[in-house]
C-alpha cells in the first residue's frame, strides 16, 4: 500500500514534464498507463495543458538592439579600463566616435551659450527640471545631433553614463517635457531612446 | 533549427567568442537574449532588472566563452548564469525565494478536476496565479513550459537535485489548483 502511494507521488511528479514531452520513452508509457485509471490526474493534465499554453503565449518583450547597443558599450568600457590590446580591436570605433561627438556637441552648447549671454550649466551638474534619458544613434553625427537639440531647444546637462544615456533638459520654462520627449523618439535616425525621468 | 543544432551552432559561437569574435557575440546575442530576458521577468516582473540581467549574463558570456567546457548546454549554461543574478537581485531585495509552502502537504485538497480546468481556461485568471507563485515555483514553471526543458535540465540550471526540481513543480501545480480553485468558487473572472 505505502508502495502504491509513493508510485502514485512519483507519477504525479512526472505529469509536467509528460506534458511538455521531455520524459523518456519509459517514463512516458507509465504516466499513460497511469492517466487511464485516474480522473483527477488526467483532469491536472488538461490544467497543465492550459498553463504550458498560457506561459508560452507570454510575450516577455526584450531589451532587443538597444540592449545589444549597450552591451558593446559596456564591453567597450571595461576594454578601455583594462587596457586590453584585444580589445582595442572591439567596438571601439563607435564608442569613441561617440565620445568625441559628445564633446563636439557640449563644447558647441559652451559657445552657443556664451555668445547669448545665457547662462551655461555644465554637463553632468545635476538639475531641479525634469529631464529626458536620451540614447543617441552611434551612427548620428555631431551635426545631426547639434540640430536636433537646437530645433527642439534643448540641452545636455548630464552623461555619458556607463551604459552611453545622457540627459537633456528644456532650454525654455515653458517647454512641455512630454511633447519633447514624444519629438525625441520621433528622431529615430539621430535618438534610439528617449525616455522622461 | 533542430535542438541538435542548434546546439552545435551555439558551441560554436562560444568558441569563436572566447577568440574575440565580434560577430559571434552579436548572434549570439541575437539567439538568446529572448529566452533570458523572458526567463527573469518572469520571475521578477520587473523590466529594468530583467534588461539589466540580461546585460550581465552576457558579459559574462563574453569574459567566460572559453571556460565553457560543454557538460551541459550551452542554454542551460546560460540561464543558470541569468538563475544566478535573480537569486543576487532577490537576496539584495530581502525576498525569499523558497516557498512557504509545507513541503509535505499532500494534495488532499477537495478540488474539482473540472471547475480547476475551467477556471485554467481562464488565460487572465491563470496569470493572475501565476503572478502569486513564489519565486521557486516561478522558476520551474517557467523552465517546463516556457524553455521545454526536462527535469534533468531545470537541476542543472536552479543547481539541485532533479528530486527537487520535481518537488517543486509539484506544489507549484497545487498553489495553482488552489488559486484556481478559490475563483472558480467565488466565481471572479478578472
Amino acid at each position: 500500500m505505502a508502495e502504491d502511494i509513493s508510485d502514485d507521488r512519483d507519477m504525479e511528479e512526472l505529469l509536467p514534464w509528460y506534458v511538455n514531452d521531455t520524459l523518456t520513452g519509459a517514463e512516458a508509457n507509465r504516466v499513460r498507463d497511469y492517466l487511464q485509471d485516474n480522473e483527477r490526474a488526467a483532469a491536472d493534465v488538461e490544467m497543465l495543458r492550459q498553463v504550458r499554453e498560457t506561459v508560452k503565449s507570454q510575450d516577455f518583450g526584450s531589451p532587443g538592439e538597444f540592449g545589444l547597443r549597450r552591451l558593446k558599450s559596456t564591453i567597450d568600457e571595461e576594454s578601455r579600463k583594462s587596457g586590453s590590446a584585444v580589445a582595442a580591436g572591439w567596438w571601439w570605433r563607435p564608442a569613441i566616435a561617440a565620445a568625441v561627438l559628445v564633446i563636439a556637441v557640449q563644447a558647441g552648447l559652451l559657445i552657443d551659450a556664451r555668445r547669448g549671454g545665457d547662462t551655461y550649466k555644465p554637463a553632468g551638474e545635476a538639475t531641479a527640471t525634469p529631464t529626458i534619458q536620451v540614447r543617441f544613434d552611434p551612427g548620428a553625427t555631431e551635426r545631426d545631433i547639434r540640430r536636433l537639440l537646437n530645433e527642439l531647444h534643448i540641452e545636455i546637462v548630464q552623461g555619458p553614463g556607463s551604459a552611453g544615456v545622457y540627459r537633456v533638459t528644456a532650454i525654455r520654462d515653458d517647454a512641455d517635457i512630454e511633447q519633447l520627449a514624444a519629438r525625441l523618439r520621433e528622431a529615430g535616425s539621430v535618438v534610439t531612446h528617449a525616455e522622461i525621468d | 533549427m533542430p535542438r541538435e543544432e542548434n546546439e552545435q551552432s551555439a558551441r560554436r559561437l562560444l568558441t569563436a567568442i572566447a577568440g574575440g569574435d565580434e560577430s559571434a557575440m552579436e548572434q549570439f546575442y541575437r539567439s538568446y537574449e529572448k529566452d533570458v530576458y523572458a526567463f527573469v521577468q518572469f520571475r521578477l516582473d520587473d523590466p529594468h532588472a530583467a534588461a539589466e540581467i540580461v546585460n550581465e549574463a552576457m558579459l559574462v558570456v563574453w569574459r567566460t566563452a572559453g571556460r565553457f567546457k560543454g557538460g551541459s548546454k550551452v542554454r542551460t549554461w546560460l540561464l543558470g548564469i541569468a538563475n544566478n543574478k535573480v537569486l543576487d537581485v532577490l537576496r539584495r531585495r530581502g525576498k525569499r525565494s523558497h516557498e512557504e509552502l509545507d513541503e509535505g502537504l499532500p494534495d488532499a485538497s477537495p478540488v474539482s478536476g473540472e471547475r480547476v480546468v475551467a477556471a485554467a481556461q481562464h488565460r487572465r485568471s491563470l496569470r493572475t496565479c501565476l503572478k502569486g507563485l513564489t519565486d521557486q515555483h516561478r522558476q520551474v514553471v517557467h523552465l517546463a513550459f516556457f524553455e521545454e526543458l526536462s527535469y534533468g535540465e531545470i537541476a542543472e540550471i536552479v543547481d539541485c537535485p532533479a528530486g527537487t526540481v520535481k518537488t517543486r513543480m509539484y506544489h507549484a501545480r497545487i498553489s495553482l489548483k488552489r488559486c484556481l480553485e478559490r475563483m472558480g468558487m467565488t466565481g471572479e473572472r478578472i
